[in-house]
């Protein structure tokens, strides 16, 4: 006794043989290459992302652990004006202040000229300290 | 047998026995997604391209009988990403004002595939799967991802719609017992 859907079902049957009957596959050769294109151009996107996550990657860590790279050690350039310097006091390091405290060699090493005793300069051309100075408080003379 | 399906499975990975598998199921399966979309040409490109793409996972395919299953699965995906293509694009066409033209239902085209169009593409899909390919409701339920009981109430509706569509009385009683 047939089953109360097996008209249905032939009519299915016939409706995918009918199609079936009309489709025109391409051959498995093109299949096969289309696949294999596919398949290579994934492999080379796979790649080509190893490739850029490593880079990356690479990158990130050389500039992690360059000396210097940390901004929390580093010093500023240039003390901002206003505030105390963070060199301290004691520190063999010359500051660099604005007004020169010595500008003469120390005295425990005497100029070159001295060194032999003799005078073979000449005088220094500055006026000597015995040239008669005016008074300070004198007074002006009487115009009139 | 283990080494028996083992040894099915090693015959399917090669590129040789692929090719065959395509030349013994690639009409069939046409004719099937033909039933399922409505369109002969979508139904041989989805498949086509179904088949492309099991190609290079044909390592993976399941040995043990079901990689036809896999390669309509996959096709059935495809057609529905295209539905929604078409779908967006026809919205598009809507919103400038110039639809496009609707070709119609061509003489080629049979009655049960055209009150097919007239389902929703699951039920449309449960349909075909079970009166088509003969899948059982547990079979349709794990291929498609759908609960038995959904997979029942798309049958029942199915069945219904196409007796309605159809006015084939056998279709009615069927649908009655």
């Amino acid at each position: 006794m047939p089953e109360p859907h097996d008209s249905l079902r032939n009519a299915f049957k016939d409706a995918a043989e009918a199609g079936q009957a009309r489709a025109r596959p391409v051959p498995a050769s093109v299949i096969s290459e289309r696949g294999s294109r596919r398949h290579r151009r994934r492999l080379a996107v796979v790649a080509a992302t190893a490739c850029l996550a490593f880079a990356g990657t690479g990158a990130a860590a050389v500039t992690a652990l360059l000396p210097g790279s940390d901004p929390d050690t580093g010093v500023p350039a240039s003390t901002p004006s206003g505030f105390p310097s963070v060199l301290p006091s004691s520190s063999p390091l010359p500051s660099f202040s604005s007004s020169p405290t010595r500008t003469t060699p120390p005295a425990s090493s005497p100029p070159p000229g001295l060194a032999t005793g003799s005078p073979t300069g000449t005088p220094p051309s500055s006026p000597p300290s015995t040239a008669p100075e005016q008074p300070l408080n004198s007074s002006p003379p009487p115009t009139g | 047998m283990p080494g028996e399906t083992e040894e099915i499975q090693e015959w399917l990975l090669t590129v040789e026995e692929f090719e065959e598998f395509y030349a013994h199921t690639a009409s069939r399966l046409i004719g099937q997604l033909y039933v399922m979309l409505g369109d002969l040409h979508e139904a041989q490109d989805v498949v086509q391209e179904a088949f492309v793409r099991g190609w290079s996972r044909r390592r993976q395919l399941d040995g043990g009988g079901e990689p036809e299953a896999w390669i309509r699965t996959v096709a059935w995906r495809l057609a529905v990403s295209r539905w929604r293509v078409h779908r967006r694009a026809a919205d598009a066409w809507q919103r400038r004002g110039s639809p496009p033209a609707d070709p119609g239902p061509g003489p080629e085209h049979v009655a049960l595939v055209s009150a097919l169009r007239e389902l929703p593409p699951r039920q449309r899909r449960t349909v075909t799967l079970h009166y088509l390919c003969d899948l059982t409701v547990v079979q349709i339920a794990a291929e498609t991802g759908l609960s038995t009981g959904t997979v029942k109430t798309d049958l029942a509706r199915g069945r219904a719609a196409l007796s309605h569509l159809l006015q084939d009385p056998r279709a009615e009683e069927a649908y009655g017992a």
